[in-house]
């Protein structure tokens, strides 16, 4: 089973991508589910995204989309966030780049402490855009701090700490509650053996990224790594599956 | 399929370096047939020494073609003749070509024209005039515009739009059904594999390739036929 636990809905490069579209790209490379967060509610800080990722994608298509609630970083975040876990969401999103915001600061910490009372899993994107690489609002001592400061809810690095995708493994691997998210653009062949060296197969999860990048970023890497098929079960999807039944254990709490 | 886009030599970074036939077996193993490297000594150390390299390395294996970077300094005049007396086509422009286009490089560029040769480039929107004024000044150049992604995807349009002389290599245009969405705009004619080998792991590029929602006559451009065009223009010459 392949679980795609970095994806997006919405309007990509004036490419507009419904869940019919992306059900037939995640066809085509063998990809059961996705992980999916609004891309209007990260990019232009719609909390109605969240509605519409469940709308469109959850609903229609229940056994192909988990939903992921963008967390903007407003005093009515948390209620948000609630609201969409009685949706059925299963994990947060933060982008604290997009969103201006630190993933330490006071805006995120009602939303933080209410993911480690539930054990949620939270995906964090780290650094800017391919393009604009900035440090300031996710660098990797923030997010230790932030993983040792709610040490019961799961730290999704997204892209792996992006362009300090080398150092991110050996800084973050003494938090055990952090799991490195492969996601990224460029499929560095060297990615998946330094994150295995510090962290194990356990603590790796496969994403694309979609619709913006294309799932053969992501599934080539894996593909050419030396892993173990075993450890490629867990990198490939049973690890964000495993993340998920723990929230949907505690959904019934 | 052929590559029209790998390195010779080390990175600074965790990749691989690629300096043995043996190491490229594991392209042709792939599926790769030809090879087309650019040294890295060249690029960031010596254009000179690094293509030289090159060159020997090359010599030995008909499968390995070599992209040879244009000089740096105006101190070092390269060797455009004999490399052209030993069939070298394809070329690669320094990063700093544009600020010297009208001093040292004239010559050079106006020598590859003369022999329909290729151009590589690396795409940043800050030379996207600079790009296009080549093409159009010369107009038996071939670009073959390389690092395009996601960011870059408005500004290169806009010169393989204007100049028929541009070309796209697809190792680092990671955009969700890209390949498609450029056969839709550009036509297929004007797109070419390669893996950005080392630095990119070569099955994500061969699986982009792969799972492209294209028809098979324009999968077998990309793959192969648009390099061999690139290359065998010349031929009548």
């Amino acid at each position: 089973m392949i679980v795609d636990a970095h994806a997006h809905s919405g309007d990509f490069l004036g490419r507009d991508w419904n869940a019919r579209k992306l059900v037939a790209i995640m066809d085509r490379y063998g990809i059961d589910r996705a992980c999916i967060s609004s891309e209007s509610a990260l990019i232009n800080g719609d909390e109605d995204g969240n509605r519409k990722v469940y709308r469109e994608f959850v609903v229609p298509y229940p056994t192909r989309f988990t939903g992921m609630c963008v967390a903007i970083p407003r005093r009515s975040a948390l209620d948000e966030v609630k609201r969409c876990a009685d949706w059925g969401f299963r994990g947060i999103k933060l982008h604290p780049w997009l969103h201006q915001c630190p993933v330490d600061s006071s805006y995120y910490h009602p939303v933080l402490q209410w993911a480690n009372r539930q054990h949620r899993a939270v995906l964090v994107h780290t650094g800017g855009t391919l393009s604009v690489p900035d440090l300031r609002f996710a660098p990797l001592a923030m997010l230790g701090h932030v993983a040792e400061t709610y040490p019961d809810l799961w730290l999704v690095v997204g892209h792996m700490g992006l362009d300090r995708w080398e150092e991110a493994p050996e800084r973050l691997a003494k938090y055990p509650n952090v799991i490195l998210d492969l996601t990224m653009s460029m499929p560095h062949p060297g990615r998946i053996s330094r994150a295995l060296d510090y962290v194990g197969s356990e603590r790796i999860v496969f994403g694309t990224d979609m619709p913006l990048l294309d799932p053969a970023v992501g599934l080539g890497l894996i593909r050419a790594s030396a892993v173990a098929q075993e450890g490629k079960r867990k990198i490939l999807g049973e690890n964000i599956m495993r993340l998920t039944r723990d929230t949907e254990a505690s959904n019934r709490e | 399929m052929d590559d029209a886009h790998a390195y010779y030599g080390a990175w600074p970074h965790t990749a691989e370096a690629l300096i043995s036939h043996e190491q490229f077996a594991h392209l042709h193993e792939l599926g790769i047939d030809k090879v087309c490297l650019c040294s890295t000594k060249a690029l960031f150390v010596n254009s000179r020494a690094g293509n030289e390299e090159l060159l020997r390395f090359t010599h030995r294996h008909q499968r390995l073609l070599p992209v040879l970077v244009l000089p740096h300094g105006l101190e070092d005049k390269g060797n455009l003749t004999e490399y052209l007396e030993r069939n070298v086509r394809l070329f690669r422009a320094a990063e700093d070509w544009s600020s010297a286009m009208d001093t040292r490089l004239r010559p050079w560029f106006e020598r590859l024209s003369e022999h329909q040769c290729t151009v590589y480039i690396t795409y940043r929107d800050e030379i996207r005039t600079a790009i296009l004024a080549l093409a159009k000044q010369y107009p038996n150049l071939k670009i073959l515009l390389i690092g395009v992604n996601y960011p870059q995807l408005v500004g290169a349009m806009n010169v393989l739009e204007k100049a028929d002389n541009t070309f796209l290599e697809l190792s680092t245009f990671q955009l969700c059904d890209g390949i498609r969405f450029l056969c839709d705009h550009l036509g297929p004619r004007r797109l070419v594999f390669g893996t950005n080998a080392p630095l990119y792991t070569p099955e994500s590029a061969i699986l982009k390739l792969e799972k492209a929602l294209i028809d098979e006559s324009s999968r077998r451009l990309i793959a192969q036929e648009n390099l061999r065009g690139l290359l065998e223009a010349d031929n009548d010459r």
